[in-house]
């Protein structure tokens, strides 16, 4: 029997929810798939058309949640308005207030999905994707408006962010303030700490640096043949003479 | 880049520390110089030291922002018993502070309310407008088109009060007024903690909305729907604070009224309702374009017994007629000074209390108080509250005094900044005016 495309993405929403109460209720280890099924009102075969682990279960409910805090965050009035912090930080917030309801959720599962050994770079793509998009969107916003300079390793500051937020998301499961008011205030140090670092320009001056001490000092003498020679000399030499000793022995 | 409270007690600790070697370091200075110094030089080398001194401390307290920001503000209308150099630095505070950016203050906001601002006010500026002890103001509209200030207090702030003040005892130790400030940081660190609790704030804004009834003064109306407690919404009043108020120079005529107003708030809540809003921080009083004072702010208010406040009544009058037995008595009957002190001892303290009577009795001698004449008036009774304060482990531990003199003495100080003409008899101090 074929079922229509809502139906699917009914289905399928109830046992990503039904997976969330189970692994709140009784541990990512006793969750079963027969269970889950069972509890979302779907067929213990059915399931297996939705998801065929249940590990995949996890990754999909972490990725629908970065894509609606992504949406959430692309539909904020004043997004335009907001410096680069803010933007950030109002990412970071917007994910932390998504995954609130999901906070034991988030304790029994987290670790499992972004720190396993070794890491399953294709469940987890697709969720870091829509992370590097806003984080990027942010970047090039800030680049845009004059805020920031183009930064020559951005992907890679990209890409930092995206272990920052593993950072914030493991102390915020540990925070025991009111209503995680420390994590708030963390998020808002750390956070103008890295901005500020990235509007001073360190990773381009250190790039300059870089590329300075590799023109002067490396390129340089590889234009001078007589010094090429000389190096090529040496290292003949000493294999040489190592080979010489070894044949001796 | 918004700069944020340094969270977290190593770093505050930090922080503190750096202030406490530098401060320390120029105490050392100080001492070193000495011995060898003239008179003037000796007097020369002291100010140098409160100075650097209070730029030290001010650099400390407004990184700590937060409780160190409001400690700044109390102790900048102390007693004077600070320097005067490190006072004007603290002063600065009123206005330096580096607000929460666009998105803390949201979340914050959410936090407090439990539901998002949108949700609750038709509009919700996400920039404050006004900084506020321990906290900012928005600007908001309640559904039904209310124009409000929402108070929002800083995140976490609650539970570094106490960091914060051992921190903060810990930097001015090597003050030279120590001695004198310490008792001051103990009564300051019960306040802030009554001040953190707005449910309370909200309670005294409709109490004083209510009650208090003077022509020209305006409390704000509080809006239940915004406030909680850590949030607090109340109608926004209109006009600028006192200082920047005081700033586009007004008229004599104007400042007078002003100051009238003023006073007529301090005099009608101490005696008609017995209980008065104990934060004389020009920054708490509005005035607008008619003059209004708007009075905001409701984080520190005291009640007094009705008993001490008949005695408290009579005591100008007692000056004046220079009835120094009865003026003792009195002091006696409210329980100024600790029981079974030696006859001496208490002798010579309500000596240098009936001095400072005196010199407050000035302001009843005559029909209207002129500050603009009297520059030195401030200045003389800090030399006598000094003296006084001397006394101070002989004190009973009597908080209504504490208070009620740190407010009125707070008012004079404003009276002097207005450099105003007033009428400081009352009808509830004195027959027949």
């Amino acid at each position: 029997m074929k079922i229509s495309q809502k139906q699917r993405a009914k289905n399928r929403e109830a046992i990503i929810q039904a997976a969330v109460e189970m692994i709140i209720e009784k541990g990512l280890k006793s969750a079963t798939m027969r269970g889950i099924a069972k509890a979302a009102g779907v067929s213990g075969a059915t399931i297996y058309n939705y998801f065929p682990t249940k590990e995949s279960i996890l990754y999909a409910y972490y990725g629908d949640r970065f894509a609606v805090t992504a949406q959430t965050v692309a539909r904020m009035e004043d997004l335009d308005d907001l410096s680069l912090q803010e933007h950030l930080q109002a990412l970071f917030e917007e994910l932390l207030t998504d995954f609130l309801e999901d906070r034991e959720f988030l304790q029994a599962t987290f670790k499992a999905v972004f720190f396993s050994m070794p890491p399953n770079h294709k469940n987890l793509k697709p969720i870091q994707d829509v992370f590097f998009d806003c984080v990027r969107g942010a970047f090039e916003a800030a680049v845009e408006r004059g805020e920031l300079e183009e930064q020559v390793f951005q992907e890679l500051v990209v890409r930092f962010y995206w272990d920052y937020f593993m950072g914030v998301v493991v102390y915020w499961m540990k925070d025991s303030s009111e209503q995680f008011s420390d994590t708030s205030i963390l998020i808002d140090k750390t956070m103008a700490l890295g901005c500020a670092t990235l509007k001073a320009g360190v990773v381009n001056k250190a790039f300059d640096i870089c590329t300075f001490l590799f023109r002067n000092h490396v390129l340089a003498h590889l234009g001078s043949p007589s010094v090429g020679l000389e190096v090529l000399n040496v290292v003949k030499e000493s294999f040489l003479g190592d080979h010489d000793a070894r044949s001796d022995s | 880049m918004h700069d944020q409270i340094p969270n977290g007690k190593l770093r505050r600790t930090l922080i503190g520390g750096k202030t406490a070697a530098k401060v320390g370091g120029g105490v050392i200075k100080y001492l070193a110089k000495k011995p060898f110094l003239s008179q003037q030089a000796k007097q020369e080398a002291r100010k140098n030291l409160d100075d650097s001194s209070a730029k030290a401390i001010f650099l400390c307290l407004s990184m700590l922002k937060g409780t160190a920001l409001k400690v700044a503000q109390l102790l900048s209308l102390e007693l004077e018993l600070f320097p005067d150099a490190v006072r004007k630095e603290l002063e600065k505070s009123y206005s330096q502070v580096p607000p929460m950016n666009r998105v803390l203050a949201r979340k914050t906001a959410i936090n407090a309310l439990k539901q998002r601002p949108e949700e609750v006010f038709s509009s919700f500026s996400p920039t404050a407008f006004a900084a506020a002890s321990l906290g900012q103001v928005h600007e908001a509209t309640s559904p039904d088109g209310l124009r409000l200030a929402v108070k929002l207090q800083y995140p976490g702030i609650r539970r570094t009060i106490e960091d914060d003040m051992q921190l903060i005892k810990g930097v001015i130790r090597p003050l030279p007024d120590y001695r004198l400030i310490a008792p001051i940081m103990t009564e300051i660190e019960t306040r802030l903690k009554e001040e953190i609790d707005y449910r309370q704030e909200a309670e005294y804004m409709v109490f004083f909305r209510e009650k208090l009834d003077i022509p020209g003064v305006i409390v704000p109306q509080l809006w239940e729907a915004g406030s909680g407690s850590t949030v607090l919404s109340s109608t926004l009043l209109q006009g600028q604070p006192l200082n920047q108020w005081l700033a586009t120079k007004p008229s004599g005529e104007e400042r007078d009224v002003v100051a009238k107003r003023l006073n007529a708030i301090f005099i009608e809540s101490l005696y008609t309702l017995n209980c008065i809003h104990a934060d004389p921080n020009p920054g708490n009083f509005l005035v607008d374009d008619d003059l209004n004072v708007g009075l905001v702010d409701f984080g520190c208010v005291k009640s007094f017994a009705p008993e001490f406040v008949e005695s408290y009544r009579q005591l100008p009058q007692t000056i004046i007629r220079g009835d120094r037995q009865m003026y003792f008595d009195m002091l006696k009957d409210m329980r100024f000074t600790k029981d079974n002190l030696p006859p001496k001892v208490e002798e010579k303290i309500f000596e240098t209390a009936y001095a400072f009577g005196e010199w407050l009795g000035q302001l009843y001698e005559v029909e209207e108080f002129d500050f603009e004449k009297n520059p030195g008036f401030i200045a003389e009774g800090k030399e006598m509250s000094q003296k006084l304060f001397k006394h101070r482990k002989y004190f009973n531990s009597n908080p209504e005094f504490v208070f009620l003199d740190r407010t009125r003495y707070g008012l004079l100080r404003i009276f002097e900044q207005l450099k105003c003409r007033i009428r400081i008899r009352n009808p509830h101090e004195w027959d027949g005016a």
